[in-house]
């Protein structure tokens, strides 16, 4: 056989398991004709001084407080061209408002990132060989001596844990466990995938059943304070939002946002810092949610369970 | 394009894209998103595809494209070790399970000329322009790569290239 037949009938037996359902995309083209009608952004400076009329009691600047510095990095291959002037998108941490250690080691580290082996040069060498660092750093975008030198000094810094391991796949019911929280999803509010890390930080992907016409789906992030977590978001225009602040029927006081295209509800807990990405926004594409509905769908989660 | 086209379309080409995503970013994770990104732009596109092989060109040259933009962002460079990448794919023979790990253990350069050239039937002036690279910098590619895969798997492989 042919070196190239074998080629062929090793790679023949590379698939992808990820399914094209149509509705991914028509969710997807209409979430970028919502951010067609963004106007330029501001910039940042310009941005706080605007901010008087939507600060939050609870956190003075809002989701603008959770940016990350190196925000205006990311990549705009996601955001179509258009004749006006495209805003920035911005990305948030999902640790902390920018006063937490947390926060301050993730900017720390994306910044880091953000400047480090810019071609991919030294990532094309490594390839996918082995490190002799992924026994202890593979929860993290590590793959030189000089990356996993920076991790430790920013978690030396500030004072935080590192990730070693993770459970993939757990069922809600497991979750609850691993978390140590008692159930907190409540009635209309179900886990279809989850994971958590050996500190209790958990990530859930779930759907919430609003009322009988509208089912939305959301991805949560439970951050335990202490760990070093890089996870981030892509918000889009913050100037997209209208935010406040709301107790819940737990009792807890979250904020809560909408956007066109996405909504979030973000609780700042005594031990962990919780970020829902509540995958409907405003636009009557994009599930018509209003901020009623936001409220009902904050009350579904029992965040003192969490606190 | 129409909807019921781009199905039919997207479910034919998923793997010839996730396989091109895959070489080029050397890991799952990333070549699905990828693959979403691709017929994203796929499901938007006003292009007027004459045959199914100018899909596979466009598809090939969109995801060639996505990923070198892809790589400029940090968070998107992720490292994933060779026995993880291995576990995600079932192969019926042993042999071919330590060819994967021979080829995805060269430089990505290497491993995308690699499976345009021997899986996907490119010519040596269509690499080039899709990779926008010279021909001879392709040829010198192949041949870097065949020597590298002869010393890696001499064992399992004694044939002619």
């Amino acid at each position: 056989m042919s070196f190239k037949e074998k080629y062929k009938s090793v790679f023949s037996q590379v698939r992808s398991l990820k399914a094209i359902e149509m509705e991914d995309f028509i969710m997807k083209q209409s979430i970028r004709k919502s951010g067609r009608k963004i106007v330029a952004l501001a910039a940042a400076v310009c941005l706080l001084a605007a901010l008087s009329v939507s600060a939050l009691a609870m956190n003075l600047f809002g989701l603008r407080d959770m940016i990350l510095p190196s925000g205006g990095i990311i990549d705009n291959e996601n955001t179509n061209s258009n004749t006006e002037t495209p805003a920035s998108p911005k990305i948030i941490s999902l640790q902390g408002y920018s006063d937490s250690k947390e926060y301050q080691a993730v900017a720390e580290w994306m910044a880091f990132l953000d400047s480090y082996d810019k071609d991919g040069e030294l990532l094309a060498k490594v390839g996918n060989g082995p490190t002799g660092l992924d026994e202890k750093y593979s929860l993290y975008l590590v793959y030189t001596q000089e990356m996993a030198d920076k991790l430790e000094e920013i978690v030396e810094k500030y004072g935080l844990k590192l990730h070693r391991a993770i459970e993939l796949d757990l069922s809600e019911e497991d979750l609850y466990k691993r978390a140590g929280t008692g159930k907190f999803l409540g009635e209309n509010n179900s886990s279809f995938s989850a994971y958590i890390y050996e500190d209790g930080t958990f990530h859930i992907d779930g759907e919430v059943v609003l009322d009988e016409n509208r089912t939305i789906a959301y991805q949560m992030m439970n951050c335990v304070k202490g760990s070093f977590t890089d996870v981030i978001l892509n918000i889009g225009n913050p100037e997209d939002y209208n935010e406040w602040t709301y107790t819940t029927s737990s009792g807890v006081t979250v904020s809560l946002s909408i956007s066109p295209s996405k909504s979030l509800i973000i609780a700042d807990l005594n031990n962990s810092f919780v970020t829902i990405n509540v995958l409907a926004g405003s636009d009557p594409m994009n599930g018509a949610i209003t901020t009623l509905d936001l409220e009902a769908f904050a009350d579904t989660f029992d965040f003192s369970a969490l606190n | 394009m129409k909807q019921a086209q781009f199905i039919g379309v997207a479910n034919k080409y998923k793997d010839t894209v996730f396989r091109v995503a895959l070489n080029y970013l050397g890991n799952t994770y990333d070549a699905e998103d990828m693959m979403q990104e691709v017929f994203m732009k796929l499901f938007n596109s006003k292009n007027e595809f004459m045959s199914d092989e100018h899909i596979r060109h466009w598809l090939i040259r969109v995801t060639i494209n996505l990923c070198k933009n892809s790589l400029r962002a940090p968070w998107k460079r992720r490292h994933v070790p060779i026995d993880e990448l291995k576990a995600s794919f079932v192969f019926e023979h042993e042999e071919q399970s330590a060819i994967f790990s021979a080829v995805m253990e060269l430089k990505e350069k290497y491993r995308t000329v690699l499976y345009l050239f021997y899986y996907e039937d490119l010519t040596v002036k269509e690499i080039s322009s899709m990779l926008n690279i010279k021909e001879s910098a392709v040829t010198t590619r192949l041949s870097r790569a065949r020597e590298q895969l002869k010393h890696k798997l001499k064992e399992v492989w004694q044939d002619e290239f």
